[in-house]
């Protein structure tokens, strides 16, 4: 730098400051006071980057003091009152109101102790100057405290002796977080270079700030990350994969302030559900039941990320798409690979992403990869407590089906028996009479059979009906006469139309369930049967269903049998013959449905559908 | 009431109750016993069997267990802590475990359907044969047996003077092993001369009865009245 000629100094671009430069000009020692402080506070700077947080407002206050050779200072922060706030600052009565932000006290150097605890708190207005640098985000000069008539703050201070003040707002992302105030015994106004340095300050005192406000942000994250992973390990509800893993995913996504998060399941390394999965958009499997939250807007992130995902197995730690930073953790679990995934769209006012993102993802993949265990161990246990079910089913049953088929073996064996003995003599019309028991029972004991392996068919998915558009009136004359004796039954079939179905296996149906009331009440017992439509939900008749109702005056059924036919119980009931569990499996094998009740009598409503129940080629396995 | 002691009477004309609640099983059960001479009574439900039993005075109750709407064991607990009749289960349960309980519970005898008439009434005959007099012991007319006496003439048992009041099956078991006093008495002879031909395979019914009578002599700190021979038989050893 050359001044008349004359090289006054050699300096580096870099660390060279406008003012040095006028102040070289200008003839002065390139070592002034300004400079000084602002060599200071570049040190400043760096050690603010450093600090802990808890450190850094003490620190600004001490530095700013040394920096600007003021030794009477303070920092308010914009905060909100609380409730024993309101008490302090009652003589204001603009902060008594809860919703009002307040300028707090945060820290404070060489102040009276008098004037520090009297200026605690004060209203974020125009009311005081330290309020006007906060309203206004700008400085604040008061070079005479005792001309501020009405400013509590000058009033006070002024009381204390201090004659002037200043007040520099700090400001960050979000507005003015807080004001730097100093107080001066003299009437000395701030100097060109003060002021600039108060400035500089500001900005560095508000990053700092932020920074803080960050840090605590990031620690609250790893704080709901720790909920999150307590919620996981706890989550082991019957309903977890559904409703408990979207609530887990939820709090994953608030926890790390991510917009979307993914939870992938490749079920048993299907590699056909895989394949599926990129076929039709929707995940496969397990993966259906994937949750995902907060969708990208645009979905082609999410697309892109599956498409990925499948393509290449494996995911590396972090990727970075065009619209979007993903962090993802792969793992492994007893059935299967699974991902957890998160995205932050890229944007303005966005948040960025945590510096350790993936360690977070990976903590809460682990979390979920527990809980997914549970969630399999928890299966395990409820299909073993299933299986020791159906075996206590399967013995009862056992146990029942041994004394129906035995009832009429022990009548048949005991009168053979009877009419072998030799010791008696039977009179031709007992002897006539015991054959017509046995031919009877063996009857009887041929029917169970067959129904018994009918049953067996139903329920081993052997049994295989064969369809054909059927005359449902010709099958109810039929069965009529097979099961009852002649004018027991009255017939009412006005709507009865053809259905689709077996001719043969319905015929059973309501062979049985003729069969059944005749069986159980008097001679005099009436059967009627009507058809009808029943009424769809709007309350027009269905034109897809038959209704065949079919109603006796007898004594009514069983309530164990109405439970049963109506879904209620699982176990069939101890009825004569084994006719309910056959009506009940070939309707369902119809892909109709069996009503009971018992009023006057027993109705029982067989619902069919007319043409769409079964598959027209006929040939799959019910 | 005190248990029915057989009688001259009873042994002529037998009363049977039958609590059955197929018709057909009634139909057989009720022509075979009528014919044969047997007095018949049915009961197609469980409700009040057991006072049906103290009013009717059957010498023989043949109970089905699957009756409509009771528990068969039940009534046969009950109509056993009421009465000393002869009871003979009917059941289409043919496993180890209900034949153990029924007999647990003071059935005298256990019959699976289906069955043969023959069967039934072999199982009939035995049953009251027990109930009748059992074989008078030679020349004795009493035992002594510690604190246990054994009247062979009134069929009487009393534990320190006190009667304790047995089945007749009960009374034929402890009968055979006291006047065998000492001497193992295998399972088989046990069968045969307690329970009759046909019984040789139930080594169930001793072990039964065994334990019936136990618990009704020995008392819960008694000493040893009857001593198990594992796989052998029993053995009767009177308290000194």
């Amino acid at each position: 730098m050359f001044r008349h000629g004359r090289a006054v100094a050699d300096l580096h671009r870099a660390e060279t400051h406008p003012d040095d430069v006028v102040a070289i000009i200008s003839g002065a020692d390139l070592d002034t006071t300004a400079a000084r402080q602002l060599r200071r506070l570049h040190s400043l700077a760096e050690q603010l980057a450093d600090a802990d947080e808890s450190a850094v407002l003490p620190l600004t206050v001490s530095s700013l003091s040394s920096a600007l050779s003021t030794d009477r200072l303070a920092i308010y922060l914009v905060d909100q009152p609380d409730s024993a706030d309101l008490t302090d600052v009652a003589p204001t009565a603009e902060v008594v109101d809860s919703a009002t932000r307040l300028l707090r006290r945060s820290a404070s150097l060489h102040l009276p102790v008098s004037l520090a605890s009297e200026l605690r708190l004060l209203p974020l207005d125009a009311t005081s100057f330290v309020g006007q640098a906060a309203v206004t985000s700008s400085l604040v000069v008061a070079p005479r405290l005792d001309e501020r008539a009405g400013d509590r703050v000058a009033e006070v201070a002024s009381a204390h002796g201090l004659a002037g003040a200043w007040a520099a707002p700090i400001v960050g992302q979000e507005g003015t977080l807080a004001v730097m105030v100093g107080f001066h015994i003299g009437q000395s106004p701030l100097q060109d270079d003060q002021i600039r340095l108060l400035e500089l300050f500001s900005t560095m005192a508000g990053s700092a700030i932020d920074r803080g406000r960050l840090v605590e942000r990031l620690r609250r994250r790893n704080s709901a990350l720790e909920g999150l992973r307590g919620v996981l390990e706890k989550l082991a509800g019957p309903d977890l994969l559904t409703s408990g893993f979207v609530s887990a995913v939820d709090a994953l996504c608030g926890g790390v302030g991510s917009d979307m998060a993914v939870l992938y399941v490749d079920h048993d390394h299907d590699p056909n559900r895989a394949s599926s999965t990129a076929n039709d958009g929707r995940p496969g499997g397990w993966a259906a039941r994937a949750v995902s939250t907060g969708l990208v807007v645009g979905g082609a992130t999410e697309q892109q990320l599956r498409r990925s995902i499948e393509r290449d197995r494996v995911i590396g730690n972090s990727a970075v798409g065009a619209q979007t930073t993903v962090v993802a953790a792969e793992f492994e679990w007893s059935r299967g690979r699974a991902a957890l995934v998160c995205g932050w769209l890229a944007g303005a006012g966005n948040p960025s992403v945590p510096f350790d993102a993936d360690a977070l993802v990976a903590d809460a993949a682990n979390s979920f990869r527990l809980a997914m265990e549970r969630e399999v161990a928890l299966e395990v246990e409820r299909a073993s407590a299933v299986a020791q079910h159906n075996r206590e089913l399967e013995r009862a049953l056992t146990l029942r089906l041994g004394h129906e088929l035995r009832t009429p073996l022990t009548a048949i064996r005991g009168f053979a028996s009877t009419l072998l003995q030799p010791d008696v003599t039977w009179p031709d019309d007992e002897q006539q009479r015991f054959l017509q028991i046995i031919e009877r029972e063996a009857g009887r004991m041929a029917r169970l059979v067959a129904e018994l392996f009918d049953e067996t068919a139903i329920e081993s998915g052997a049994l295989r009906l064969e369809p054909n558009y059927c005359d449902l009136v010709a099958i109810l004359v039929e069965a009529a006469s097979i099961a009852a004796p002649a004018g027991a039954v009255i017939l009412d079939l006005p709507d009865a139309c053809n259905v689709w179905g077996d001719r043969d296996r319905l015929e059973q149906v309501f062979v049985n369930l003729i069969a059944n009331a005749v069986r159980h009440n008097d001679d005099d017992i009436t059967v009627r049967i009507s058809t009808e439509w029943p009424l769809a939900g709007d309350g027009a008749p269905a034109t897809d269903l038959m209704v065949v109702r079919v109603e006796d005056d007898g004594v009514g059924m069983p309530a164990s049998a109405l439970e049963y036919l109506n879904g209620q119980r699982l176990d069939r009931p101890n009825d004569e013959g084994l006719g309910l569990r056959l009506i009940k499996g070939l309707v369902e094998a119809h892909r109709g449905t069996v009503r009971a009740a018992v009023d006057d009598g027993t109705t029982v409503l067989v619902t069919l559908p007319i043409d769409g129940g079964l598959d027209p080629t006929g040939d799959r396995p019910v | 009431m005190a248990p029915s002691t057989p009688s001259a009477n009873r042994a002529e004309i037998a009363r049977v109750l039958v609590v059955e609640d197929d018709p057909n099983i009634v139909d057989l059960i009720r022509s075979n016993l009528l014919i044969r001479g047997y007095e018949v009574e049915v009961s197609v439900s469980g409700d009040g069997v057991p006072d049906l039993v103290e009013s009717y005075d059957p010498a023989i109750v043949l109970l089905d267990l699957m009756l409509p709407g009771a528990d068969g064991f039940e009534i046969c607990r009950e109509i056993r802590s009421r009465s000393s009749v002869g009871v003979i289960v009917i059941s289409s349960r043919s496993s180890e475990p209900d034949k153990v309980r029924a007999l647990n519970l003071g059935a005298d005898d256990y019959l699976t359907k289906p069955f043969g008439v023959d069967e039934l009434l072999a199982r009939m005959t035995a049953t009251l044969r027990r109930s009748r007099a059992v074989e008078p012991a030679g020349e004795l007319s009493a035992i002594q047996l510690g604190g246990l006496h054994i009247d062979l003439e009134r069929q009487a048992v009393f534990r320190d003077d006190e009667r304790v009041q047995l089945t007749p099956t009960e009374y034929s078991l402890l009968q055979v092993l006291a006047i065998n006093e000492g001497r193992l008495l295998s399972y088989e002879e046990l069968l045969r001369e307690v329970w009759g031909r046909g019984y040789e395979n139930s080594r169930e019914y001793v072990r039964v009865y065994v334990g019936r009578l136990r618990s009704k002599l020995e008392g819960p700190e008694g000493p040893a009245l009857i001593v198990t021979e594992p796989r052998a038989g029993y053995r009767l050893v009177a308290p000194y």
